[in-house]
């Protein structure tokens, strides 16, 4: 594919540009700086491959159109397949608006550009394919790693990362979820968080399967409980009686005392007062308080008498005494007026001055009656503001009005100076006809594009016919059929087509049909094979194994399961014998007690026997003296006597075991042996069962451990045994299976021969169908639809060429009518002068139409400056009108200055001022006229103020002298001999105030005298109250005096005191007694030993306690187990364990998804890669290293790319590769330029070759290099090593044009200047 | 004769967790509670539509707790439940499966005379209703876990009693696709037994024959997972007499209040997260306006599909993680609902086939993924060896099931997108 032509509607500095004619291969475009040629480069790379996205930073490389046009432009491409195609490409999304139409101006679809380009985008076709000297030196300002990204992806794929970092990252994001050594990633985490919780699980688990046996005995447990609380209970009421029985003796025997001595109690009174010494002792008490009360009463009467009488009254004064305190009242406001009086008087005074100085300021005949004639109202005020304002703004207007008019004088004389000169031009300026009408020349200027865009498409149109030819010569060969008329035998070819692909289809389905059975048949082979494999490994096992049966595992296993339980029994028993033995070796004899005060006293008598018997022998003693008148005989016989009677105290006291207890001691020690025998025997009687249990079950001993051992042992066993039985089982269904296989094999076999036959049968049918449409190669089955769709082709092809040949047909019929039309118009004759070649007559149309363009140029110049003097007549006449108008302005702003002067002057005559007082100076007389006012009116407040306070101080002194007189009372003087009327008034008040408090003393003293009388005759008759009183208990209590009466009383309250004692002892024996009836309750007492009752009451206890034990022991027991029970019931933590066992599975699997996905990723990517370094990456590199060994004149060997390390070498003819960071930077550039030639050719090689576009990319390079790089263009653009490619080099250097001119003669040179470009 | 009416359910599966959900949505509050709760609810609402309906007797057919629970938990509930329907004179029948064989059994719960539990062998029990017999209810329990007998030959009617016979099993019949089969028979065996009806247990789906016997599997009374989706409950069976025999009909009542459900929609017309946000949570609130009432909570799976610029997005687990957070706000309507997950199946805008005429190493790595998806053999061989470090792990082997068919299409898919983002520089 190659640009044929381009046009640049608006990009940069080139607007409406065309470039025609370019050449298939080598072309170059010489221009200075800034001429162009990198806007240009970028024009054909954006059309090509799309305007970069708005906001992306590509963005700014594109230029706006800078003179003007559409933005964007249009292509016209050549492809060998497709033809010429016209692309149009605008600025929007996705790379911009692109339209894609043929030849003929048919729109085709946009994919056919992404076809054309084959997987190159737009970023590896600005990479590889148009390039700049900018875009190759961007690698040295690349970092290391970004250099070798892109030169990787020239190796791997442009645009592409590098597939070893692409691994790495997969590899990490891998490690960061799993890793199989590695505990820190999540799914290790979680793996270890699962085995936690299945070891949770497995305890819980462990402890919810006993819930059965836990239930069982907590049943079993709360039995016995049950049982021995109904024990409890009873026992507990019997020792509740005997105890209360105990409690209550001392009461009963209290209680029967207390009647013994009610019985001895004298007689009293039955009618003897309640609480009699008491209220004895109150009357008494009362009668002699009421005595002493009277006493005193009397004596506070005469007291209060005497002080009533003492008092003296003043009555006139006290009837004056509200006068004198209204009088008081008055007192201040007296007061203030006598200090207020100097001070007024000043101001009064002040106040007259300041009016006197006022009126001299006004002027002679001024006072103030004239100043409150005078007119000074607010209208007058507001009339004469009004006045003042109008003069000043009539002089204001006045003013504007002559200013305006000089201004509108000075624009007149302006005006008429520019008519002058406009008229002047216009003069001057010709006025010439055009040769042909405006419609005339429309018609010859289109004819005249028609004519030339004819001509331009006229070999296009003509390489059209032929290119078609050439296709349809292809598709015709391709097809090899054997006919004189391809067109007839295609169209008979196609007739035939669905009955060909029918057949072609019935080829396949039977292929694929064998093919299933081959497939079948292979398939029940492996199956078969694995069958047997199976079955030989299960007789294998089954050879290997040779355990016991499951009948003596069972045995065993029972055994085991008795000698546990045997175990435990035999363990208690063992236990028991232990304890019982122990008891016995613990039993002792019953401890002896001896007499120590039968000892000392036998001792005693001894010693005296053995003194009377030494005395009787040795010193003949008859009789021993004790007191006076008693003798002990000292004979032999007494002396014998009480040595016994020694003897015996002696062996009395001696020590000795008590006899009862002894015998209980010996029955229990009995018992006890009894007991141990019978637990010896049934040891051993458990001992043989347990040796032969051991026997059975296969065991030495019974420890739990060894039991534990064997029973896993057996679990094992049984296990196995289950899995021989299964082995068994299923060889059995395995050999029936392989049975089943091997005749499935042999029908399948039979089947797939059938199928190959029909397969044989159903190709010749093929074979022959196809040679009757004469098909000389005939094509395989499977490959029909692309022979028919190349058929298909081929007659499009000849369709196209038709086409093309009518299309060629009409623009040549066309083109001559436009000719003839150009030669019709008469100037054209003219010019042409006799009938020229096509030049010729183009040359002089343009001519006509260049002398039409002229004619208008000056005719429109001449309208312009027409209207331009026009426009400045309009503007002359238009400053006059105003200037007439200003004139009349100025006359009116007079006759209103004069009217505002008049007008003031007559309104100061109205207010008795001067006519000649400006504003100001009336507004001042106006404020001292108003000051003048304020000040009388001030003199006149003062001398009211005087008088009030006159009035005042007489309202005080004239009534108080009337009083004083009436009185009878001094007036007093000060030191100034004037009577002080305050101090008079003062003394007199208090002389009234004393009368008053003496007069209410009097009146509370009489009230007090009349309250002290009755209270006299009341404590009178108190007192003879009090005296009845105590007579009347005297009499009650049938007593002579107080005495007496308080004997009686005495013994009344001991009788009292025992009945209630007694009373409280029967109520807590009644409550004692509880259900039992009294009487009974009350001889159970006489008819029982109180000793008796309380050893039962022990022995009670003692039971209580052993039963209270056993329950507590019950209880705690039954309340674990409850505990346990419920909450193996209640308890949701195995269910709980076990959601949460499935959330972490979940979580797992979702982890281990995304690790698979990874996994999966980096396993395709590494075989993709293994396989591309294999299959397609040497020939890119080899083609490199020979282009730029070929460029750098053979110094070079070559350029190896690592792919491992994404790494790239240059290597020497000695020494080891280096890397291109150490070359030269021209160098370098050379190796990146060959590495991109080498992708372009590569490329070539499976789709349309793509025009390469360069710009200065040899500068860098010395002239040898340079040379040798200018040949290898022209070989790319020749297709010496492969397809020709279209090669545009930009370049600002002649001397680079001359040397790929040199290289390649027939190149085409355009010249880049300004926005425009032209061939040379 | 009297028109017979039972409730038969089956696979209660009391106490059991729920499979498949990630911790974040098990964790919330008011989800987990109701899960935690689920089967003892569904067990519940049984007992109250015994007590509502009244029948004549019920059926539970096997697997109403797991023996591997231990739950003690789950047989005391069964039992007050039955003592419940001991007052109303309900008769229970009740045969055990392989997940709660006969020696699973608590002796310590004793059960209310109203229970009858099958044995080892078939045993028949008359029911009487007003003192004349009704129904004949033929049972068999698993002796253990691994019962591989054909049970149902092992029925036959009784001869002698012209009354309803009705069959209780917890079996596999032939052509259920089911992963344990326990107890297989066909339905041939049910019908030689020459039974009126079979209630059957085992298979979690609720189906059911009619021709001459009437045989109906009631499904399980709650979905535990993903794959056991829509409404699960029990059948109230009516039996009404014939000519020569008696004529079923069911009504299936819904137990199991947390309900699964695949959803799927297409996002061809969906440009946009905001966009796709929106159509979600349409397709979900107008699922959940379609829901009966006794559904507390559906979780559901949605897989999007289609042809999509959202594609690459979609493929992001962040991306999908950060939609179903910002769809959190739907489980406050009611009833409430929690979006399992999203898989994605849909596909770029961009032509694959494009990818693959590519010249350069991501055009080969696209050829290799197609090839891969065209050869099931070499893909599982590449599977075998990308993937053997996980789950050829000695550990990791007991938690992790390697990833089957479907999955591993999907993992295929993902390691597409991941080599091109791996791979294209953007």
């Amino acid at each position: 594919m190659y640009i044929q032509s381009f046009h640049i509607d608006g990009f940069g500095i080139f607007a409406d540009v065309q470039v025609d004619n370019l050449p298939p291969g080598l072309t170059v475009f010489l221009g200075e700086n800034e001429a162009g040629k990198s806007t240009c480069l970028e024009f054909l790379r954006t059309m090509l491959v799309g305007y970069p996205n708005a906001r992306s930073r590509d963005a700014r490389r594109i230029p706006p159109p800078l003179r003007g046009g559409q933005p964007g432009g249009s292509l016209n491409l050549i492809s060998e397949e497709q033809g010429e195609i016209r692309l149009t490409r605008r600025p929007g999304q996705d790379g911009g608006v692109l339209t894609l139409s043929n030849a003929g101006g048919d729109p085709l679809e946009s994919t056919l550009l992404q076809q054309l380009l084959f997987g190159i985008n737009r970023d590896v076709y600005r990479n590889v394919f148009g390039f700049s000297l900018n875009e190759l030196q961007t690698f040295e300002s690349l970092s290391g790693d970004g250099v070798r990204n892109a030169l990787y992806g020239a190796s791997f794929g442009a645009g592409l990362r590098s597939p070893v970092e692409a691994l790495r990252d997969l590899d990490g994001r891998k490690d960061a979820l799993f890793r199989a050594s590695a505990s820190k990633p999540r799914l290790n985490e979680e793996l270890t968080s699962l085995e936690k919780l299945r070891g949770e699980i497995q305890a819980v688990s462990e402890e919810s399967a006993g819930y059965d046996q836990l239930a069982t005995t907590l049943n079993e447990k709360k039995q016995t409980l049950a049982t021995l609380r109904e024990r409890r209970e009873v026992v507990d009421d019997e020792r509740r009686r005997v105890e209360r029985r105990l409690n209550v003796w001392q009461q009963w025997d209290e209680w029967r005392k207390c009647g013994l001595r009610l019985e001895a109690y004298p007689a009293v009174s039955a009618g003897f007062p309640e609480d009699g010494p008491a209220r004895l002792a109150r009357a008494q008490e009362a009668r002699e308080t009421c005595e002493r009360h009277m006493a005193a009463q009397q004596e506070k009467f005469s007291r209060l008498r005497e002080r009533r009488e003492a008092l003296q009254e003043d009555g006139p004064l006290l009837e004056a005494l509200p006068r004198l305190r209204a009088l008081a009242e008055r007192k201040s406001g007296y007061r203030q007026a006598q200090l207020a009086q100097p001070r007024l008087r000043g101001e009064q005074e002040r106040a007259d001055a300041d009016l006197a100085r006022e009126l001299e300021r006004l002027g002679p005949g001024w006072d103030c009656d004239r100043i409150r004639q005078t007119d000074r109202g607010i209208f007058a005020d507001k009339d004469l503001e009004r006045q003042a304002r109008e003069l000043n703004a009539a002089d204001s207007s006045h003013q504007a009005a002559v200013d305006t008019l000089d201004r509108l004088n000075r624009d007149v004389e302006l005006c008429r100076r520019d008519i002058a000169s406009a008229t002047a031009a216009l003069d001057l300026l010709p006025d010439p006809a055009a040769a042909l009408g405006e419609s005339e020349r429309d018609r010859l200027r289109q004819t005249l594009v028609l004519l030339e865009e004819g001509r331009q498409r006229l070999p296009a149109r003509e390489r059209a016919v032929q290119q078609a030819r050439h296709a349809f010569e292809r598709a015709q060969e391709r097809l090899k059929l054997e006919a004189d008329d391809p067109r007839a035998a295609l169209d008979t070819l196609l007739a035939k087509r669905e009955e060909a692909l029918g057949l072609a289809r019935e080829v396949q389905a039977s292929i694929d049909s064998a093919g299933e059975a081959a497939r079948a048949v292979q398939q029940a082979e492996e199956q078969a094979d694995m069958l047997r494999a199976r079955l030989e490994q299960l007789r294998e096992e089954q050879r290997s194994s040779n355990g016991p049966s499951r009948e003596a595992l069972d045995n065993r296993s029972s055994a085991l399961r008795s000698l546990r339980a045997l175990s435990a029994s035999l363990e208690t028993e063992q236990e028991r014998l232990k304890e019982l033995s122990d008891r016995l070796n613990a039993e002792k004899e019953p401890a002896a007690v001896k007499n120590m005060a039968l000892l000392v006293l036998g001792g005693i008598i001894m010693l005296l026997g053995l003194a009377i018997l030494v005395g009787h022998w040795q010193f003949g003693m008859e009789s021993l003296a004790i007191t006076e008148n008693l003798h002990l005989p000292t004979t032999l016989w007494s002396g014998y006597l009480v040595l016994v009677c020694g003897a015996m105290a002696v062996g009395g006291g001696l020590p000795r075991r008590n006899g009862p207890e002894a015998k209980r001691l010996r029955q229990e020690r009995l018992q006890l042996e009894s007991r141990r025998e019978t637990c010896a025997l049934h040891v051993a009687e458990l001992g043989d069962k347990a040796r032969k249990l051991c026997q059975e079950a296969g065991v030495d001993s019974m420890d739990p451990e060894t039991l534990e051992a064997v029973e896993v042992m057996l679990e094992r066993k049984r296990e196995q045994c289950f899995n021989q039985e299964r082995s068994h089982k299923e060889a059995e269904e395995l050999q029936r299976e392989i049975g089943l296989a091997r005749a499935r094999i042999a029908e399948l076999q039979s089947r797939a021969h059938e199928m190959q036959a029909a397969v044989q049968r159903i190709r010749r049918r093929w074979q022959d169908f196809m040679s009757m449409l004469r098909v000389v190669n005939v094509p395989a089955p499977e490959s029909a639809e692309s022979f028919f769709a190349r058929a298909e082709s081929a007659r499009a092809a000849w369709d196209a060429v038709e086409n093309a040949q009518a299309e060629l047909e009409g623009q040549r019929a066309d083109l001559a009518q436009y000719e003839n039309t150009l030669r019709g118009f008469a100037p054209v004759q003219d010019c042409l002068h006799e009938p020229g070649d096509l030049p010729a007559l183009l040359d002089a149309v343009r001519q006509v139409l260049e002398s039409c363009r002229e004619a208008d140029a000056a005719r429109e110049q001449r309208i312009k400056a027409t209207a331009t003097l026009q426009h400045h007549k309009d503007e002359l006449e238009r400053i006059q009108g105003r200037q007439a108008e200003a004139s009349q302005a100025l006359a009116q702003a007079q006759t209103r200055l004069e009217a505002a002067r008049r007008d003031w002057g007559e309104c100061l005559n109205g207010l008795g001022l001067g006519e000649d007082l400006d504003p100001e100076t009336v507004r001042k007389a106006l404020q001292c006229m108003d000051t003048c006012l304020a000040l009388d009116a001030a003199c006149q407040r003062l001398a009211a103020e005087l008088a009030q306070n006159e009035q005042e101080m007489a309202a005080l002194h004239q009534p108080l002298e009337q009083l004083l007189t009436a009185l009878s009372r001094p007036l007093p003087c000060n030191e100034e001999g004037e009577t002080d009327w305050l101090g008079a008034l003062d003394s007199a008040l208090e002389a009234a105030e004393r009368a008053a408090e003496v007069d209410a003393e009097a009146r509370r003293l009489d009230s007090l005298l009349a309250e002290q009388d009755a209270e006299l005759r009341a404590a009178s008759a108190a007192l003879e109250e009090a005296r009845h009183g105590e007579a009347t208990l005297l009499h009650m209590a049938e007593a002579a005096d107080a005495d007496e009466f308080l004997r009686l009383a005495a013994v009344l309250a001991q009788s009292r005191e025992t009945q209630r004692l007694r009373d409280s002892l029967q109520e807590n024996l009644r409550i004692a007694a509880g259900n039992q009836p009294f009487e009974d309750f009350l001889a159970s007492f006489e008819a029982e030993d109180h000793d008796a009752q309380e050893s039962r009451c022990a022995a009670l206890n003692a039971e209580l306690r052993d039963i209270r034990e056993q329950e507590e022991r019950l209880s705690d027991e039954v309340g674990s187990l409850t505990a346990r029970v419920n909450g193996l019931t209640g308890t949701d933590t195995l269910a709980r364990l076990r959601q949460q066992e499935a959330l972490s599975l979940e979580s797992m699997r979702r982890l281990a998804l995304q690790w698979s996905a990874l996994a999966m990723a980096r396993e395709l990517l590494l075989r993709a890669k293994n396989t591309f370094e294999r299959e397609r990456q040497p020939q890119v590199i080899r083609l490199a290293s020979t282009i730029f060994a070929s460029i750098t004149g053979g110094n070079w060997r070559g350029i190896n790319a690592s792919l491992d390390d994404t790494s790239l070498h240059i290597l020497p003819h000695y020494g080891e590769a280096i890397s291109p960071e150490a070359l030269s930077r021209g160098t370098q550039e050379q190796a990146y330029l060959a590495l991109r030639l080498a992708y372009i050719q590569n490329h070539a090689e499976r789709a349309t070759p793509l025009p390469v576009i360069m710009d200065d990319v040899l500068v860098n390079f010395d002239p040898q290099r340079a040379a040798r790089a200018a040949r290898t263009f022209v070989e790319l653009s020749e297709g010496r090593h492969g397809r020709p490619h279209q090669l545009l080099y930009f370049t600002c250097h002649p001397h680079m044009a001359d040397m790929l001119r040199e290289a390649q003669p027939h190149c085409a040179v355009f010249r880049v200047e300004n926005g425009s470009i032209a061939r040379q | 004769m009297d028109i017979v009416r039972y409730i038969h359910a089956a696979d209660l599966h009391l106490d059991t967790p729920f499979l498949g959900l990630a911790r974040e949505a098990a964790q919330s509050g008011h989800l987990s509670r109701i899960m935690q709760d689920a089967t003892f609810t569904a067990l519940e609402r049984l007992f109250r539509f015994c007590e509502e309906k009244r029948p004549d007797f019920l059926v539970l057919a096997g697997d109403i707790y797991n023996q591997e629970n231990y739950s003690a938990k789950a047989q005391l509930a069964l039992r007050d439940g039955c003592r419940r329907l001991d007052a109303l004179g309900i008769r229970v029948f009740m045969a055990h499966g392989n997940h709660d064989p006969l020696s699973s059994r608590l002796t310590a719960i004793h059960w209310p005379e109203n229970v009858t539990v099958f044995g080892p062998d078939v045993e028949s029990r008359l029911v009487e209703k007003d003192g004349h017999p009704l129904a004949l209810v033929h049972g068999i329990s698993h002796a253990g876990s691994r019962e591989s007998r054909n049970l149902a030959q092992l029925f036959r009617r009784d001869d002698t009693r012209d009354v309803f016979q009705l069959g209780v099993l917890h079996c596999t019949v032939e052509g259920e696709a089911k992963a344990d089969r326990y107890a297989p028979c066909s339905l041939d065996d049910l019908r030689r037994s020459r039974l009126d009806a079979w209630a059957l247990g085992h298979i979690h789906q609720h189906r059911q024959w009619e021709e001459e016997s009437f045989i109906a599997y009631s499904g399980n009374a709650q979905g535990l997972h993903i794959n056991e989706t829509g409404p699960r409950g029990c059948l109230l069976v009516t039996a009404c007499p014939r000519e020569g025999g008696w004529r079923c009909e069911s009504e299936f009542l819904r137990l199991g209040p947390v309900e699964w459900q695949k959803l799927s929609l297409s996002l061809d017309a969906v440009d946009s997260l905001d966009g796709l946000e929106d159509a979600l949570t349409r397709l979900l609130e107008e699922k959940a306006r379609t829901l009966e009432s006794g559904c507390e909570a559906l979780i559901a799976r949605v897989t999007l599909t289609g042809r999509t610029p959202l594609d690459e997005q979609l493929r992001k687990a962040e991306v999908r993680a950060d939609l179903q957070e910002r769809l959190l706000h739907l489980a406050a309507n009611s009833p409430r609902i929690w979006l399992k997950d999203l898989l994605v199946e849909t596909r770029p805008l961009l032509d694959e086939a494009e990818y693959r005429r590519r010249e350069d190493l991501l055009g080969e790595t696209m050829r290799l993924i197609e090839e891969m998806r065209r050869d099931p053999e070499q893909f599982a061989e590449l599977g075998a060896t990308a993937l053997a470090p996980l789950f050829g792990h000695a550990r990791m082997r007991k938690a992790l099931a390697p990833p089957d068919p479907e999955e591993s299409r999907r993992l295929l898919d993902e390691a597409q997108r991941l080599c091109i983002d791996m791979l294209e520089v953007r």
